[in-house]
């Protein structure tokens, strides 16, 4: 048995057994294979070799046992209405925050905790700053750095005169409470005695 | 692709039943394995798996649909199960030949003879047929019964077997010569 040379028809010739070609190949394949025996015997060849490989055993399948055992689709429509875990932690944040910050700033209102800058202005000289913060004097008094220090944050400049006397007021009541910080003179003694002077 | 087990124009494509089958139409799934189920199990056996069969076929669907979403529809769903359930049986004999209970059984390797017993084929001729493409090689084997069998282009059996179009074709040319010596001379 010899071999057609007409490449292009025993390409399709597979595509015959499934019906697959189109109707211009199907009639390509027609009219050669009225002329070419070569060609015909190799679609019988084919022909018989489908029939002998789909004559083999196959075992019967169990379509339901299969479609029982999918796994299932995850429903878009239900996940997208859900908020995301990311979402969850980022609102859990800004409450955390929201807390935080609400819980400084009645902290200060009420008990008049000024940290840090309160002792700083008392017992040391303060420096030239390179930043925007407000800049004393050391003899600046006790009141003042306070409520410098209070309104740090805000910016002195924002308050006229009369306000910022109201202030000072405000917070000299407040510093007739129990002051919560050590006096900076025990904290001299204290340094003292720990390196032997007196 | 074109197929022995070719559907009515009017049956629902494959795209389809899958978009129904998300959308959660378990029937569409039905219909999807008895449409492409015993093909793929034919493919599974030309391959020389015998024994659990049902098994390969069944964990085929449940891989492809357990990442329906990785299915960019490039290729046919029929050549992505005959790629996925290749992988799996490839995987079994690996595990059978760690086993010792399968031994010398290469990845690719098929039958090389024929069981009259388990090959019910009504004539002489057939039988014959049967035997001559038991005796091409592994890679002949597949490749033509690709063609053959379930009527993959070259393109669609260079992704099943993981090869290039030019060695598919070669492969299929070479096995038809061969039968044709086997059968004619």
């Amino acid at each position: 048995m010899s071999e057609c040379l007409n490449v292009h028809v025993r390409e399709l010739l597979p595509g015959v057994l499934h019906d697959a070609l189109s109707a211009s190949e199907r009639a390509d394949v027609d009219v050669h294979l009225a002329t070419c025996a070569d060609c015909a015997a190799e679609l019988e060849l084919l022909r018989s070799a489908l029939a002998a490989t789909r004559a083999r055993a196959v075992p019967r399948l169990n379509t339901q046992a299969i479609v029982a055992a999918l796994p299932r689709p995850r429903r878009a429509s239900a996940t997208s209405m859900r908020p995301s875990r990311s979402l969850w932690r980022m609102a859990a944040a800004v409450t955390i925050i929201a807390l935080g910050g609400t819980s400084f700033v009645v902290a200060r209102q009420f008990f008049g905790v000024v940290p840090v800058l309160d002792t700083l202005a008392a017992v040391t000289p303060i420096a030239p700053r390179m930043d925007s913060s407000p800049v004393l004097p050391s003899e600046t008094p006790r009141r003042v750095a306070r409520a410098v220090a209070l309104t740090a944050d805000v910016g002195v400049s924002e308050f006229k005169d009369d306000e910022l006397e109201t202030l000072i007021g405000a917070l000299d009541r407040i510093q007739a409470a129990p002051h919560a910080e050590p006096d900076s003179s025990v904290f001299t003694r204290i340094v003292s005695g720990a390196t032997g002077g007196n | 692709m074109a197929s022995g087990d070719r559907l009515p124009p009017q049956d629902p494509s494959d795209a389809d039943l899958i978009a129904r089958w998300e959308a959660g139409d378990e029937r569409a799934a039905s219909l999807l394995v008895e449409r492409h189920g015993t093909p793929v199990a034919r493919y599974v056996v030309s391959l020389g798996q015998r024994a659990g069969v049902e098994e390969v076929v069944q964990d085929t669907f449940v891989r492809a649909f357990g990442s329906l979403g990785s299915f960019r529809g490039e290729s046919s769903l029929r050549t992505w199960l005959f790629t996925i359930a290749r992988r799996l049986v490839a995987d079994r004999r690996r595990m059978a030949k760690r086993q010792r209970d399968v031994s010398e059984v290469q990845e690719g390797d098929a039958v090389t003879t024929c069981d009259p017993l388990d090959d019910l084929i009504a004539s002489e001729s057939g039988r014959r047929m049967q035997d001559v493409i038991g005796r091409l090689s592994p890679a002949q084997r597949e490749v033509f019964l690709l063609r053959v069998n379930d009527g993959m282009s070259y393109k669609e059996i260079a992704v099943v077997v993981g090869t290039t179009e030019g060695a598919a074709r070669v492969h299929y040319h070479h096995a038809l010569r061969q039968l044709k010596e086997s059968l004619y001379v």
